[in-house]
Parts: C-alpha cells; structure tokens; sequence
C-alpha cells in the first residue's frame, strides 16, 4: 500500500484522513485507555480535590471564628493548627482523643490478633472438630455493625450512674453495679471492636496459614522437632510478614470508626478522635474539625505505607485457597475437648449474643426491667408517647426506603466502576495508566468514614464546577459512599478481570464485536460472581454504615443508621434496639445470599468491608 | 501512546503524567473556588417591594389579598425546632387551603442547614422559627438572610423590644427541678453553689451544654452575673470566693462539672434521671417539661423560688428572597396566633399579649421569683469562650 515515492496530494490527505478515522475508531473500540482518563478525571475530582479543598480550608478562617481568629473569614491563618497542636485546648481536643484513640487502636488490635490468629490456627491446622459451624460464626460479628455491639454491651453492663441510668442485665438481675470503667469508656470500645474485628485477623491470618507448605512442617516432624518447635522455627516465620500486615491492617481500619465510642465512650465524656471531630463539626467549629480530619488520613495512610513496605507488595494475601499442597493436622490431644469447647462458647456468644441482646431490649416495656411481665411489642408495633413503634411509623418507613435506594445505588455503581476499573487495570496491565488508576482506586482507603463525611459536608454544599449544591439531597451519600466503597470494588473488579485472558476478548474484536457486545457477552457474564459478590457486599456495607454518613443526612434524606442514633441520643433505647434487629437481620441474610449464590465467601480478599 | 518501559525509576516530580494531574487538580480547585455569594442590595429592595416588607409594608395590611396572593406561591418551606409545629401547620394548610411543608430540626443543625443553603445560592427557607439568638444572629442576620416581618395589629400591641431585629414567638426558661422523693414543697438546696457540694456528688444531671442552646444560655447567664454568683458563695459558705478561673460564674461551672454533674444528651433524659432517683436529685432544663409532669409522664418539682432562671426567646422571620413571602406571612400572623400557636400555649409563655395561656398550664413567668436574661451580644460575645471553657472542664 505505502508509496516512498511522492504520492499526489490528493492521496495523501486521503491517506492521512483514514489514518486519523481509524485512530478514532481504534481509540473508540479499545475503551480501556480514555477510560482510564475518564476514571483518573472523575475521581480525582471527587477524591483529590475535596481533600485539597480541607487542606485550604483548615488554613483560612471559617465561618464564626472570624472574632476569636483575628481577622475576616477566609483570611490566612495557622489558628486552627495551633489551636491543635499547641492552644490551651489541645490536650482536651486533641493529645487525649489522639492517645485514647491509639490506646484502644492497639488494644483491640492485639486482642483481635490474639483471637483470630488462634482461631486461623486452630482451623487450618489442628484437629478441632466441628470447624464449619466455628468459621460461619466466627464470621458473623465481623458482619454486623460495630455500634450494635456496643448497644448489646450497655444491655449487658450498663449502669445507672451514668446517662438516664437504665441498670443492665448485670445490675438488674445479678444486682451488681457495674464499675463505669467496665460500662463504659475505654474498655468497652477496645472489646466491642476487637469482637468486631478478630474475624479480619482471622481471615488475613488463616489464608496465610492455608499457603504454608505442610510437607515443610512435616520434614521438621521427621527430623525431630517437637509440636511446639515447629511452630517456632517454621510456622510463624513463614506467616510472620503476613501478621504484621493485618495487625496493621486491622489498626487501620479501625482508627476512624464512630459507633462504639460514641455509644460507649461520649456518655462518660471519653473522645476518641473520630467523636472529637463529630463533635466538633457539630458545634461548627469546622476548622477544629478538618484539622482532626486531616490528623486521621495522615495515621491511615502512614499505616498502609508501613503495610506496603512490610510486604513489598500488599495484594500478596489475598486470597484464602492456596496451594493444594498437603496440610498437615496438627492432633489437639487430650487438649482436644477443653479447646473445642472454649472454642465454641466464645464464637457463639460473640455472634449470638449481641443479637439476643439486643431482640430482648427491644422488647422491654420499662427500660433495664428484665422482667418476663415487662416484655411487650410496644415499640414494634405499638404507640408510646405519641410515638408509634417502628413497623408503623411513617419517619422509620422513610429511613428504611433512602436506606434501600441508597443502598442499592451505591451498590450498582461501584459493582460496575469495579469491573471498569478492573478493565482499565487488568487490559492497560504494565502501562503507567493502569498503574496510576489502580492507586488513585485505592486512596479513599486511608480516608475513614467520618473523615469523608466531614469533606463531602463541605465540598457540596454548594455547587462545585458542573454539580448543583448537593448537601440535603441523597446524591450527596450515594456520591460518598460509592467512592468510599471504591477500594473495595476496584479489588474485586481487578481480580476479576485479571482472570480474564486478553485472547477471548480478541477473538470477539476480530469478529467485529464493538466494545459494548463484548461487555455484555463476554466480561460480564465472565465476572458475573466477582460482580454479584461486589453488588452485596457494597449494599451491606452501606445500609449499616454509620460513620461515613452520619454528619451528612438531614431529616429528608434520614437513613437507618442515624435514625437509631437519634433514637439513642434521645433516651430511646427500644427503638434503637429493634432497628438494630433489622438492620442486623439484613445484613445477615444478605452476606449469606452473596455466600450461596457465589458458592464463595465473600468476605474473602482484601479482609471484606467493614470500615 | 506506548513508550518503553522506563529502566530506572523516575522522580516522581519530574514525571510529566503527575504535573498533567497536578494542574488539572489545581484548575479544579479553582472552578470550585470560583462561586461565591454575594448580597446584591438592589436585588433584595427589588424583592422588598415586591414582597410589601421593610419599608413597603403597607400601613395596614389587606389579608384578603395576601391569601389570594398566597394561593399563586409555590409551596413554603418553613424550617422550625419543634416538632409540635408539624401539627400546627397541618391545622393552617387546611384552614387556608395551601401545602406549607415545616422541616423540622435541632436548633443549631437548623441554623446551620439555613446558613449552609444561603451559602449555596439556594433560597428554600421561606419562614424561619428557632432559638438560639446569639447564632442566629451571627449566621442568618449578619447575612442579611432573614427578613423582620411584624405584623401591623401586632406591632400595635407589642413592646417594641420584642420585635427588634425580629420578631419574638415565644419565651421560655431554663430552670431548675428536684425529685420529689423527699419533701415535694421543700426545695431540697438553700443555694445554686449547694449543687457543688459532696452531698450532690453525681446527683445532679443537664443536657450538653455543647449541643443544647437552653443549658449554654443558662451559663451564659451565670457568666454575666459573675459578681452575683460571687455574693452568693458568699452567702451559702461564709467567706469571699478564691477564683481558680477568670470569675465566679466559670468558677461555678467549673465546680459543678469536677462534682461528677451528669451530662446526657436528651431533655427527657434529665427529666427520666431526676423522676426516677431516690434521695435528692436536681435537673435543669426547660419548663416545657412541666407539661409532662402535668400529663403523668414524669414526676418532679419545678424550682421557681431558689435558683434564678433564664429566659430565652424564639425568633420568627420571613426567609430573604422566599418566592413566598405571603404564604410566609399568613403562618407568622397564624403562629402567633391563639389558635395556631395552641401547641406552644400549653407549655410555653406566649409573646403576644393577646393570647392566654392554654386551660390547665397555671405556671406564668410571674412565678419565677429571679429571672436573667442576658442579651444577645452577651450571649454572642460568651458563646464561644464558654464553648471552650466546657472543652477544656469537660
């Protein structure tokens, strides 16, 4: 076809106008790479720029402050950061919340760690029995939401010096008051999350157990090494890095979280940085606000950093199935009754038992009354002060609906970003493209829920470029949350794409399938599991989200979770109780629903979605 | 498009593909940045004038063509902190035959959302009711974003202090109760400074004064009265008082927070706690509660004659550039109104001097024996200050 000789002018144009329709073509039909620019657009500006926007505004004075500040709002000012760091208050706003944040931080990190690592152990490579029922309970207080455990906490070890001072089951039926420091404070939250988060550990830890070679084990057996030798020279050598990585892991997930310290912790005045923030958004101090906001995406991200430099490459424990090498069971002995039974109670009261709880709360006439004769269904279907139970009353039905929609918004659009990211990813696979997207994916991984909450409040409070003023809308929550889901999504859809082979794809683009056809009769029925277990899990994870959306709903947009903070704040523990039932039972059936109709645990791979 | 795969790693700064996202960062900062409010002051007479407020409220007002104009308007959104306005604009829409919506919220989110919509170019505010003066007065006045609307047979009747910047709905009192475990008619301390002492240790409860505009009053009022708290401790122990803190009044609340004062987050909550404790037990809160102790709901007695209350007050005004302001008149003149502030008249102290306390509510502001009432540059000037002081003694 080519010609070296000059061609006629007219050929040449010719030439150079095919060229050019068949780069657009080419670029039309090969979507992954101006997806990738559209990807890098879209959330940079829904990730950097907000996060810009705070940086600024903790550098200029805010709305209020004008007086205290010295100057005009929006002047320039260090204020807010020695207000932080070095004011009269900071030990109050900032070094206490700071250190009882890391306090409990680490102290249900290394309880979490303790529990799940042990438990990974027992599962994978001893010869307890009954091991399924132990891994599906085991799972179930990672699934609910943390706040509902602290609420079956209080049921349990509440008080009656503190608060309205309704006694738990421990004062009431037992007749033994309760410290505070047990009922309340930084005991109960360090508990109540590593309940919440040994089955992080469990996971990160049993998967790293299941890839260890047995046959290593077995020729220390040979050469004589006893039980416990093995364990030491060989067993937690190898799975040492991946510990590190999920007590690191698990820190960081747990340092921005909002229910439990604010059930437990702000009635005895305890703040933890993420309540401290609440509280301080809450009485407009907003710059106090950004800077504690900011103060918790520095400690996340420096943990993932260390994460990342520990491991050298973080995606290394992400899977549970391992080699199929032999494993080698460990024989429990004549410990093998004692363990199983310990084993038993423990994980069956830490998924049973919050639920019990909270079911028989709900049902109490007079609260803290353990009473058979106190117990009616008042506050699920009944009417008390003028208040209707929450199966009849109109605000509870409005809050389970934005629930649901948001929900299931949220869900769709990260399920199929995931997958187009995943694309982008897995198609542009060594191009610094892909690279780049796969990193801007992960960044609202280091910003915690309240965190997010706090800048959206603000960056769309108004209109922003080509968006109206959000605030007060649902948009602003399902905005926020889909791309506080967005890690999450991404690694589901990139694992899934990249099992995908480039050379299905090809023979169908050979057959002049356009880029939709292949999406629709290729990638997607090809990641239909990696796509349904995405939809589910981003649906549960938001209907029992709080922190994220707590300082962003306003009565129209109300969703359950607030609703029963409210409830809480106002003294109304039943109706609290009983939505906490509801939300428990959803998020429940729905996890199991991805389990069976995936025939997988979804929980798998990147340690599942409580945040 | 493609380039080789680079050798050795690059310096991140130096990478073209970071400046490019850099910039384009940068630009979109500054698109948001780009929007910004500003009050155009002829755009508001313009909406003055055709409202008929400010200086072109008639001389006396045709109700008849307010109605009429009324039904033309869009439908008002009223934002409002009590929930006992839901019923009373449901009453009003169906007097009138209008579809007024009340959005209700806690007095600071109110303002708050208020100010935050205002900001935002968005003028959905079409009447406004809350407490709180010192924020309102900070958020929505200074920003020009409520406008005063009294009217004309009110303004015959009323001090005008009472409509000045807006007008007033209603007052009511933060006081202080006591369980009824011991001598109902005895009040069971001499003394606000008694509450400090060990025998009232953890038997004293409030709502957060962080998130509860009642309680901030209150100190607020003990601040501004420091030299009164001074002659008080004076009177309770005998001898003059040793500051730890600026004055008496913080002095006080620093007193009353180190003895284990019970801070909950809900009015019912103190109302619950002082019901149900055995032996002596005090609250503070506002009188509306009185209504439920009347109603059976909770048992205590009021303290009118002991401790000295503070009085506060509702401001009620027509949202700036409401598409509305008719709709917006007709709720305000109804509010104020015997029969459509009935909600309020059975448990507060109406402003209007027409209306009469709803049959069954016996309690008159005549009853309190001392009443404070700081004003609202007082309450503006100490807000913040005493925000502080309750982080730092919290």
């Amino acid at each position: 076809m080519s010609q070296p000789t000059a061609p006629s002018a007219p050929r040449a144009n010719r030439r150079r106008l095919r060229r050019a329709v068949n780069a657009v073509k080419l670029w039309i039909t090969t979507p992954h790479r101006w997806m990738g620019w559209l990807f890098l657009l879209v959330f940079g500006y829904l990730i950097l720029v907000p996060v810009g926007e705070i940086i600024l505004a903790t550098l200029r004075i805010q709305e209020g402050d004008a007086r205290r500040a010295g100057g005009a709002i929006g002047d320039w000012t260090l204020y807010y950061w020695q207000r932080t760091f070095t004011g009269d208050l900071s030990r109050r706003i900032f070094y206490e919340p700071l250190m009882n944040t890391l306090i409990v931080s680490v102290g249900y990190t290394v309880l979490a760690m303790t529990i799940g690592v042990t438990l990974a152990w027992l599962l994978v490579k001893s010869d307890i029995p009954f091991k399924k029922f132990i891994g599906f309970a085991a799972l179930i207080p990672y699934i609910v939401p943390s706040w509902t455990i602290a609420l079956a906490w209080l049921t349990m070890f509440g008080n009656d010096r503190v608060g309205i001072g309704a006694p738990g089951i421990l004062q009431s039926v037992i007749g033994i008051v309760p410290p505070d420091w047990l009922a309340y404070g930084m005991f109960p939250i360090t508990i109540v999350l590593a309940i919440n988060y040994f089955a992080f550990t469990f996971l990160l830890s049993a998967s790293a157990l299941a890839t260890i070679d047995g046959r290593l084990e077995e020729s220390a057996e040979l050469h004589g090494a006893g039980g416990r030798r093995i364990l030491r020279a060989i067993t937690l050598p190898l799975i040492l890095p991946a510990l590190g990585s999920a007590f690191i892991l698990t820190f960081a997930q747990g340092i921005g979280t909002f229910g439990a310290p604010a059930f437990l912790g702000i009635p005895v005045r305890f703040y933890m940085l993420s309540t401290q923030l609440y509280q301080s958004a809450g009485i407009g101090r907003f710059g106090d606000a950004f800077a504690l906001t900011l103060i918790l995406i520095v400690m996340a991200g420096l943990a993932i950093v260390m994460n990342s430099m520990m491991m050298g490459r973080r995606k290394q424990f992400t899977t549970m199935t391992g080699k199929g090498s032999t494993h080698r069971r460990v024989p429990l002995g004549r410990w093998r009754w004692p363990v199983t039974i310990v084993t038993l109670l423990f994980v069956s009261i830490a998924a049973f038992m919050p639920i019990t709880l909270l079911v028989w709360q709900s049902l109490q006439l007079q609260l803290g009354n353990f009473g058979i004769t106190n117990l009616t269904l008042t506050y699920w279907i009944g009417e008390i002060d003028g208040m209707r139970g929450i199966v009849a009353d109109p605000r509870v039905r409005h809050a389970a609906w934005n629930s649901l929609i948001i929900g299931l918004a949220v869900a769709t659009s990260t399920a199929l970003i995931g997958i187009l990211t995943g694309y982008v990813v897995a198609k542009g696979r060594g191009s610094r493209l892909a690279r780049v997207v796969e990193q801007v994916s992960f960044l609202p991984y280091v910003i915690p829920g309240i965190a997010f909450g706090a800048i959206y409040l603000t960056m769309f409070a108004r209109p922003v470029g080509p968006l109206p003023a959000l605030y007060g809308t649902i948009w602003i929550i399902i905005l926020a949350a889909m791309v506080n889901r967005l890690p999450f999504a991404s690694r589901t859809g990139i694992s899934a794409m990249m099992q995908i082979g480039h050379s299905l794809e090809e023979a169908a683009e050979v057959h002049g399938a356009g880029f939709f056809t292949r999406l629709k009769r290729i990638l997607l029925p090809l990641s239909k599991r990696g796509f349904l277990a995405g939809f589910i899990l981003s649906f549960v994870s938001t209907v029992k989200d709080l922190s994220l959306v707590v300082l962003l709903v306003t009565p129209q947009t109300m969703v359950l979770t607030v609703l029963t903070f409210g409830y809480v704040e106002l003294g109304r523990r039943q109706f609290a109780d009983a939505i906490g039932v509801v939300i428990v039972v959803l998020v429940l059936s729905c996890t199991w629903l991805a389990q069976w109709a995936t025939k997988t645990n979804p929980l798998e791979g990147f340690g599942g979605s409580n945040r | 498009m493609f380039r080789p795969a680079l050798a050795r790693k690059e310096n991140i700064m130096t990478n073209p593909w970071y400046r490019r996202l850099v910039a384009i960062g940068c630009s979109l900062l500054l698109i948001g940045f780009g929007t910004v409010s500003s009050q155009d002051d002829a755009a508001y007479d313009a909406w003055l004038e055709q409202a008929q407020l400010g200086p072109y409220q008639p001389a006396e007002e045709d109700w008849d063509a307010i109605l009429e104009a009324a039904r033309e308007e869009p439908p008002l959104t009223f934002y409002v902190a009590t929930s006992r306005a839901l019923g009373a604009t449901d009453r009003f829409n169906e007097r009138y035959g209008l579809n007024v919506e009340a959005i209700n919220l806690g007095t600071n989110d109110l303002i708050e959302r208020v100010r935050r919509e205002w900001d935002a170019g968005l003028r959905n505010a079409g009447l406004i009711m809350v407490g709180n003066p010192a924020l309102f007065q900070e958020a929505l006045l200074s920003r020009n974003a409520v406008t005063r609307y009294v009217p004309r047979e009110l303004e015959a009747v009323m001090d005008p202090i009472e409509t000045e910047p807006l007008l007033r709905h209603r007052y009511s009192v933060g006081t202080w109760y006591y369980s009824t475990d011991g001598d109902p008619d005895v009040v069971p301390y001499e003394n606000l400074w008694e509450l400090t002492t060990e025998p009232w240790r953890n038997r004293v409860a409030t709502t957060d004064p962080l998130s509860s505009s009642t309680i901030l009053m209150y100190f607020t009022a003990v601040v501004s009265n420091a030299d009164q708290m001074a002659q008080m401790y004076e009177d309770y122990f005998g001898e003059s008082i040793e500051l730890t803190t600026e004055n008496a009044g913080y002095e006080f609340i620093k007193r009353l927070l180190d003895n284990d004062v019970r801070i909950v987050s809900a009015q019912r909550d103190v109302a619950e706690a002082v019901s149900v404790a055995t032996g002596n037990f005090a609250g503070m809160g506002t009188q509306s509660l009185y209504r439920l102790v009347q109603e059976g709901t909770y048992d205590f007695t009021l303290d009118t004659t002991v401790n000295p209350v503070v009085r506060t007050f509702q401001w009620i005004g027509i949202g700036s550039y409401t598409e509305s302001p008719n709709q917006a008149k007709l709720l305000l003149d109804w509010l104020m109104s015997q029969e459509g502030g009935a909600p309020w008249w059975a448990a507060d102290f109406a402003v209007n001097p027409l209306v009469d306390p709803t049959d069954g509510f016996d309690l008159r502001m005549a009853d309190f024996a001392q009443v404070w009432e700081p004003t609202v540059d007082e309450m503006v000037e100490l807000s913040d200050d005493l925000i502080d002081f309750f982080l730092l003694y919290r």
